[in-house]
C-alpha cells in the first residue's frame, strides 16, 4: 500500500502537472472567445472523469490509437484538469491589472514573455486556493483509473480487501491515506501564501 | 537643438468621440515640458498615443525621426498607478526587462538594477516586494525601472496624483533630479507650482487641442486666453481654499 | 454498428431514468442535510460544530469511490447491509451534503453582521432576524455554487455503475461489453452525459436568474 500510495501520489501530481500547463494555452484560447477552448472546457468538464477514461481506454484503441493503460489514464486526468485550470487561470488572468501589462509591453516584453512573466504569476497567486482546490480533486479523481486496471491506493485497497476478506479497515485506511495527501496539500497552500508579505 | 519627438497632426477617436484632434508638439533633446489642461482635456490619452499604447486615428509619432513602437525603448512611461509586478521584489522589477529585452545576463542586469534604484535613492530596499513599499517609494521603482532602459523620451503622467500629499515630495525630487540632468520629458501634472518651477515650455489642452504653448510665465502669468485663465483660476481657489 | 448504436440508445433509455431518479434524489436529501449542517456549524456550539466540521473533512478529503466502497462492501461487516441503488443514493447524498454544508456555512458566514444587528434593533427576534433577513440575503449569494454542485453530482453519479447500479453508465458499458463495440457505445454515453450537464448548468442559470428576481422584487 505504501508503493500504491507513491503511485497515486506522481499519477497525481503528473496529471495536476498536464493540466496545468494545457490550462495556460486553454486559458489564454478562452479568454479571447475561441469556440474551441469554449468546447474543449465545456466537454471535459460535463462528461464524467469515469466516462472520459473509458473512452480513452476501450474506444481509443478502436480509432487505431493504442495507449499504454497508464498513459491513457494519466493523460485522461490531464486533459480533464486542464479544462478546470483554463477555467480557473483565465479568472486569474482577468484580475491582472491592465497597466501591468502595458508598462511590460512598453519596456519592451514579448507577448509570450508578459504572459509567462507577468500574467501568468500575478494569476496563478491571485487564484492560489483554487488552483490548490483542484489539485486536491485530482488527487481524489485519480481514484477513478482503478477501474481500467492500474495499481494506485484504491486499486491496492481493491486487492487488500479481496484477499483479507475485510474491506472495512482496507477502504478505511485507504480513505485516511487521501485525507492525509489532501490535508498536507491544503496546509501547504496555506503556509506558503502566508509565508509571503502581503 | 535638434528635434528629438516629433508629433504631426495626432488624433484620436474612440468611437465617434474625438479625443485628440490633431497635435502637433516638437521636443528637442533635454527639453522638459509640462503638459496642463482640465480634466478630460486629453493629457493622458496624448501621452500614451505618443507611447504607443493606444491607437491613432491619424497623424505620426516620431522619435529622432523613426516612427515608435511600444518596446522599442524609444519612450519610457511612468504611469499615475505605479503598475508594478507585485510578483517581484524591487530590483527584479527594474532588471526583468533588461534581462528578457536587453539579453543582459542576470549578475549585470541585477547591478544595473541597483544603479537605477540608488539613482531614486532605494538602493537599501531593492529586495523588497511592492506591497511593502510605500507609494512613494513604489513610484520611485517605477521610474527606476524605466530609466534603467534608458529611453529617449520619458513621459510621467500624474505620477504623484495617487499619492498621499506627503508622499509628493520625494517623487518630484527625482524628477526634479532628472530634469537638471538633461533627461527629455513630458510631464502631466496637477502640482501647478512644480510644473511651473521645471519645465522649460508649457502646453495648455483642452478638448483635444492645443491651446497654447509657451514659457510657464506665458502661461501660468500672461496668459490672455480665457478658458486658460479659468482654469488656473479654479485651481488657484482650490488650492487657497486647502491652504486657507 | 447499427445494431450497438441502437442497443445503447435502448439502454441509454433504461439508464437515464435510474441516473436522474438518484440524482434528484441526492440532490434533494444533499441540500437539505448540507443546510442543516451548514447551520449547525454555523449556529451550533463548539461540541457539536466541531465533529461535524471533521465528517466533513473526512467526505471532502476522500475520493467518492473509496466512500461507495467503503459503504457497499465495508457496510455489511457493521450490520449495514444494501441494495446498490440505495447505498449508492445514500454514499450520493452522504456526499453532496458535506459540499452543500460548505457552500451554505459561507452563506451565512457572508451575510454582514450588521445587517443582523439592524433587524434585531428594529424588533424583529433573532429567528426572525434569520428567517426574514439573513436566509434571502445568503440565498441569492449561495445560488451560483448550489448550481455548480449540482452539475457536479450528476457527473458522480457515473461512479456508481462501479458498484452496479444499474443506470446510465452501467447500461451502456454493459452493452459495450457484450458487443465489443466500445467506440460507438462509450461515445453515446459522452454525448448523452455532456448533453446532461450542459442541459442541468443552463437550468441551473435561468432558475438562478428567475430567484434573483424574485427576491429582488
Ligand atoms: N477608451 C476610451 N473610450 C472612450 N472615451 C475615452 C477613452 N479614453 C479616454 N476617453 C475620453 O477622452 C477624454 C480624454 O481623456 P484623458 O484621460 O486623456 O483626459 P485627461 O486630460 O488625462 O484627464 P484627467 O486629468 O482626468 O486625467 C475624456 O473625455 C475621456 O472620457
Ligand atoms: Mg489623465
Amino acid at each position: 500500500m505504501m508503493a500504491a500510495t507513491w503511485a497515486t501520489i506522481w499519477i497525481s501530481a503528473l496529471g495536476i502537472a498536464i493540466g496545468f500547463s494545457l490550462g495556460v494555452p486553454i486559458a489564454v484560447a478562452s479568454a479571447r472567445g475561441k469556440t474551441w477552448a469554449a468546447i474543449y472546457i465545456s466537454f471535459f468538464r460535463g462528461v464524467p472523469l469515469l466516462v472520459q477514461l473509458l473512452l480513452a481506454y476501450y474506444a481509443l484503441p478502436f480509432l487505431g490509437i493504442d495507449l499504454p493503460a497508464i498513459v491513457a489514464a494519466v493523460g485522461t486526468v490531464g486533459l480533464c484538469c486542464a479544462a478546470y485550470m483554463g477555467e480557473i487561470l483565465r479568472g486569474g488572468f482577468a484580475l491582472v491589472p491592465k497597466g501591468g501589462v502595458e508598462a511590460a509591453r512598453l519596456l519592451g516584453l514579448s507577448p509570450q514573455q508578459i504572459l509567462l512573466r507577468i500574467q501568468l504569476p500575478i494569476a496563478v497567486q491571485a487564484m492560489r486556493p483554487a488552483i490548490i482546490n483542484e489539485a486536491i480533486l485530482i488527487v481524489k479523481a485519480s481514484s477513478l483509473i482503478s477501474v481500467v486496471g492500474i495499481l494506485e491506493l484504491t486499486r491496492s485497497a481493491q486487492a487488500l480487501a479481496s484477499s483479507t476478506f475485510e474491506p472495512l479497515p482496507a477502504y478505511a485506511l485507504c480513505g485516511a491515506i487521501y485525507l492525509v495527501i489532501n490535508v498536507a496539500l491544503s496546509m501547504l497552500a496555506r503556509g506558503k501564501s502566508m509565508g509571503r508579505p502581503a | 537643438m535638434s528635434t528629438i519627438l516629433q508629433v504631426r497632426g495626432l488624433q484620436r477617436r474612440v468611437g465617434a468621440t474625438e479625443i485628440l484632434r490633431g497635435i502637433d508638439l516638437d521636443v528637442t533633446a533635454g527639453e522638459v515640458i509640462g503638459v496642463i489642461g482640465p480634466s478630460g482635456s486629453g493629457k493622458s490619452s496624448l501621452l500614451r498615443c505618443i507611447a504607443g499604447l493606444d491607437d491613432i486615428a491619424g497623424g505620426s509619432v516620431q522619435v529622432e525621426g523613426r516612427t515608435t513602437r511600444p518596446g522599442d525603448g524609444a519612450i519610457g512611461m511612468v504611469f499615475q498607478q505605479f503598475n508594478l509586478w507585485p510578483h517581484l521584489s524591487a530590483r527584479e522589477n527594474v532588471a526583468l526587462a533588461l534581462r528578457l529585452v536587453r539579453k543582459m545576463p542576470a549578475a549585470a542586469a541585477a547591478e544595473k538594477a541597483e544603479a537605477a534604484l540608488a539613482q531614486v535613492g532605494l538602493a537599501a530596499l531593492a529586495a523588497r516586494k511592492p506591497a511593502a513599499l510605500s507609494g512613494g517609494q513604489q513610484q520611485r521603482v517605477a521610474i527606476a525601472r524605466t530609466l534603467a532602459m534608458e529611453p529617449r523620451v520619458l513621459l510621467f503622467d500624474e505620477p504623484t496624483a495617487a499619492l498621499d500629499p506627503e508622499l509628493t515630495t520625494e517623487v518630484l525630487d527625482v524628477i526634479r533630479n532628472l530634469a537638471a540632468s538633461g533627461t527629455t520629458m513630458l510631464v502631466v501634472s496637477h502640482e501647478m507650482g512644480f510644473v511651473a518651477g521645471l519645465a522649460h515650455r508649457v502646453v495648455f489642452l483642452d478638448h483635444g487641442q492645443v491651446v497654447q504653448t509657451g514659457s510657464p510665465r506665458e502661461i501660468f502669468s500672461e496668459a490672455a486666453e480665457p478658458r486658460i485663465r479659468s482654469f488656473l483660476q479654479t485651481y488657484l481657489s482650490r488650492v487657497a481654499w486647502v491652504q486657507g | 454498428m447499427m445494431q450497438a448504436l441502437q442497443d445503447s440508445l435502448v439502454a441509454t433509455a433504461q439508464g437515464l431514468p435510474v441516473t436522474l431518479a438518484i440524482w434528484l434524489a441526492a440532490v434533494a436529501l444533499g441540500m437539505a442535510g448540507g443546510f442543516l449542517v451548514g447551520a449547525l456549524r454555523f449556529f451550533a456550539p463548539w461540541p457539536l460544530a466541531l465533529p461535524l466540521a471533521m465528517a466533513v473533512e473526512a467526505v471532502r478529503g476522500t475520493p467518492f469511490l473509496v466512500q461507495c466502497f467503503l459503504l457497499y462492501f465495508g457496510g455489511p461487516f457493521i450490520g449495514i447491509d444494501l441494495a446498490p441503488v440505495t447505498a449508492g443514493l445514500l454514499a450520493l447524498s452522504l456526499y453532496g451534503a458535506a459540499y452543500f454544508s460548505e457552500v451554505f456555512r459561507a452563506g451565512f458566514l457572508a451575510v454582514p453582521p450588521g445587517q443582523l444587528e439592524v433587524a434585531r434593533m428594529l424588533g424583529l427576534s433573532r429567528p426572525q432576524a434569520v428567517l426574514r433577513i439573513m436566509l434571502p440575503v445568503m440565498a441569492l449569494g449561495v445560488l451560483p455554487s448550489l448550481a455548480n454542485l449540482c452539475v457536479i453530482l450528476i457527473k458522480e453519479t457515473a461512479v456508481l455503475s462501479i458498484i452496479t447500479v444499474p443506470e446510465l453508465t452501467f447500461r451502456v458499458q454493459g452493452v459495450g461489453t457484450s458487443t465489443f463495440a466500445f467506440a460507438e457505445t462509450l461515445l453515446v454515453l459522452a454525448l448523452v452525459y455532456w448533453a446532461l450537464s450542459e442541459l442541468t448548468a443552463w437550468g441551473a442559470r435561468t432558475a438562478e436568474r428567475r430567484i434573483a428576481r424574485a427576491l429582488a422584487a
